[in-house]
């Protein structure tokens, strides 16, 4: 009887250690996560369009949302992100490659409607403070800790008749290094 | 004297059988700590940040789904309604009330797979903040259920199954918001139940 219940004790109190050991161990070892859905879309600094709500995609599946996910990488030059054209609503947000979001803005939030971005490192942001560049005097810095990372842009369609014009927006949608 | 080795042989296989499966079972069961509950609905404002708990963490890489950043929105479901009960095909339910303040909101059923619901080609499954009909006061009423109704009509389709309703709120203050407990979010009450 003894032993029985040293076993079962044993066994639970070594169960809940690997409880937590699992739990913590998942986000280092999972292989479907988002980063590596990512990365099997394509190139880097690309605005890949989403399906929606497809089993085991990115997107949930809500039939309102278009997303549309670009990988970059700004450890040589920062990235810049634009686009143009009508929407009823749309909303941005950067991640780095672990799936925390650090940095989210919707067309309210932006200068005139109007997504003009540019994602840096600490060092260019320095060398941006001491002298900007005129065709970035319009953008939005957002300073990023790390060098890579990922960023949704998202938009709505109320009605079909947005399909289109949803479409054209995320199409319009670019993520580009900057050059100099 | 194979005593040692079985008391052994048996704490691994309690410990790595016991460890695996409450892992599992509590990854499926929730998306971690830090929900905002109000009524049968629930919203993990943290999810996606760096300060999210382990399970949430944990739950994000597993399923891998683009979540939505704090300026975004954010995103409730229920998966029971007002009494407790799980949401099921088979029964109606009305969902009557307002929500908290956003720009836009969507409303849509899932099923168990985190898959949109099938009704049926041509039938209003899903609703969004515009073309909802709103009540004088700006309160709403819809019907979930398997067959025609009038007014806001969610048609839920044929195939009995458990369902989730998830309502996503667009540039709202909410996941910021201190005030949790002011915030209000539609009842969802349940009506007749229907057999086969």
């Amino acid at each position: 009887m003894g032993r029985v219940l040293f076993i079962a004790l044993t066994g639970i109190f070594g169960a809940a250690l690997l409880h937590i050991v699992i739990v913590l161990a998942i986000p280092a070892y999972a292989d479907k996560d988002t980063w590596t859905k990512i990365e099997a879309l394509g190139p880097t600094e690309f605005f890949h369009r989403l399906p929606t709500g497809r089993p085991g995609g990115l997107t949930s599946a809500n039939p309102f949302v278009r997303s549309a996910v670009c990988r970059f990488d700004i450890g040589e030059a920062p990235v810049r992100i634009t686009a143009a054209g009508l929407t009823h609503y749309w909303s941005l947000a950067i991640f780095d490659r672990y799936a925390n979001e650090k940095y989210s803005m919707n067309d309210r939030t932006a200068t005139d409607r109007k997504l003009d971005m540019a994602i840096v490192t600490t060092l260019q942001m320095i060398s941006y403070r001491k002298n900007l560049p005129a065709f970035l005097e319009d953008a939005v810095l957002v300073e990023f800790p790390v060098t890579t990372g990922y960023l949704v842009l998202r938009t709505v369609v109320p009605d079909a008749s947005w399909d289109g014009i949803a479409r054209d927006f995320l199409k319009s949608a670019q993520c580009q290094s900057v050059d100099s | 004297m194979f005593r040692v080795p079985l008391t052994i042989a048996f704490i691994f296989l309690i410990a790595f059988g016991g460890a695996t499966a409450s892992a599992i079972l509590a990854l499926k069961a929730t998306v971690g700590f830090g929900a905002i509950e109000i009524g049968p609905w629930t919203a993990w404002p943290e999810a996606q940040t760096e300060t999210a708990d382990p399970y949430a963490k944990a739950h994000r890489a597993r399923t891998g789904v683009l979540l939505l950043g704090g300026a975004e929105g954010l995103r409730f479901t229920a998966g029971l309604d007002n009494e407790g009960d799980a949401l099921v095909t088979r029964c109606d339910y009305t969902l009557s009330g307002v929500t908290p303040p956003a720009r836009f909101w969507t409303l849509h059923a899932i099923d168990e797979t985190g898959a949109l619901l099938l009704a049926g080609d041509g039938l209003p499954s899903t609703y969004h903040s515009q073309n909802v009909l709103k009540n004088e006061d700006g309160t709403f009423v819809i019907t979930a259920s398997g067959k025609p109704k009038t007014d806001n009509w969610l048609a839920t389709g044929n195939k009995a199954v458990p369902y989730q309703l998830v309502l996503t709120l667009f540039d709202t203050p909410t996941a910021g918001s201190s005030r949790l407990v002011d915030l209000q979010m539609p009842q969802i009450k349940r009506g007749t139940c229907h057999n086969g």
